[in-house]
């Protein structure tokens, strides 16, 4: 009787085995991918193969480049690099689209109201939100501003690169348009905090702003580079 | 019956867990089909005990031609990129639900039998 059950007792066993041997292999790869997800790394996987090969190839014939005509590309390299610093500086007069802001004080209406005179911090404001809005040259009625240039006030006029300027105040930015436009205008700006008290501001853009040269050739006496 | 079926899948299981074999993830598929296939012969065979018409060479070849198909299914689905595993995964599961079913039948008609005739014993 037992012996007519052979295949019974043969196919739980199989069962029992493959039940706890697929059990422990799951258990085991509870954190392998699944087929999909493994179809899907591979041609991840080849594609950053290829790109890995791509810049390698791209890096060994620049090497190759560097190697070949070292003069000519450290030359061009060095214009290149020239052409940052100038514009940096504001050595040269550069040219470019950008916004033009004008400002203006209030003017005193009646005798009560006693009007507002723009003071050197606002355009210290103002020129600080250009730089953070992608200002790539700046100049304040017709003086360029530089690293080394000072806002500051004598005998209550405004003073740029130390000459006297007054108001209106013309800022040409050569910058992306938008960009500056929208760092002015934001909410809680000095813009807004300007023309709630009743300054007069205009923003435009403008398409070819030309922007003069810093007029001092400054010496530099303490400052020295670094060896890179 | 009974005792021969839990004992050996006890034993099977014990094996299992000390046989140092791991199946790749990839053979999954199969395996998953191979044990719905011994599965599907398991109540299958229970249930021609209870009706007793059981034959061991019925439910080898059976067994054997039913995996070999499943399995043979799995890798031609692979090969075309079309899940065709999953109808040997429904063949298997409405079979063995529909033994099952058969079974529970058989059980109940049998119990039932027993009781009654208890019953007009006394």
């Amino acid at each position: 009787m037992k012996k007519a059950y052979l295949s019974m007792a043969l196919v739980s066993l199989l069962l029992g085995i493959m039940f706890s041997i697929q059990y422990r292999s799951s258990i085991t790869a509870g954190n392998i991918l699944s087929r999909d997800q493994w179809a899907e790394m591979t041609i991840e996987m080849e594609r950053l193969h290829n790109q890995h090969d791509a810049l390698l190839n791209e890096l060994t014939s620049l090497r190759n480049k560097i190697a070949v005509n070292g003069a000519e590309a450290q030359n061009a390299a060095l214009h290149e690099l020239l052409d940052k610093a100038d514009i940096a500086s504001g050595l040269t007069p550069v040219s470019g689209s950008g916004i033009v802001v004008i400002l203006n004080d209030k003017v005193r209406e009646s005798p009560e109201d006693l009007g507002y005179t723009i003071q050197y911090w606002n355009l210290m404001m103002i020129i600080n939100e250009l730089k953070s809005g992608g200002a790539e040259a700046i100049s304040l009625n017709g003086e360029r501003l530089v690293a080394t240039s000072g806002i500051g006030e004598s005998g209550g006029r405004l003073t740029v690169n130390g000459q006297m300027v007054q108001a209106p105040y013309r800022i040409s930015v050569i910058g992306p348009p938008e960009t500056l436009t929208g760092a002015l205008r934001l909410k809680g700006g000095e813009v807004e905090a300007l023309q709630a008290i009743g300054a007069e501001i205009t923003i435009q853009p403008a398409n070819d702003l030309h922007l003069p040269a810093y007029r001092e050739s400054k010496h530099f006496i303490y400052a020295k580079p670094l060896k890179k | 019956m009974w005792l021969l079926i839990i004992f050996c899948l006890l034993v099977g299981v014990i094996i299992g867990f000390h046989v140092p074999l791991l199946i790749p993830v990839f053979f999954a598929k199969y395996l998953s089909v191979a044990i719905l296939a011994s599965l599907d012969s398991l109540f299958g065979g229970i249930r021609a005990y209870l009706d007793g018409e059981f034959d061991n060479t019925v439910l080898l070849t059976g067994f054997i031609s039913n995996s070999l198909l499943a399995a043979g299914l799995a890798y031609i689905g692979d090969q075309l990129g079309v899940a065709l595993y999953v109808a040997a995964v429904f063949a298997f599961g409405v079979r063995i639900f529909q033994n099952l079913a058969i079974i529970r039948r058989s059980l109940i008609y049998r119990l039932g039998h027993r009781s009654s005739g208890a019953m007009l014993d006394h």
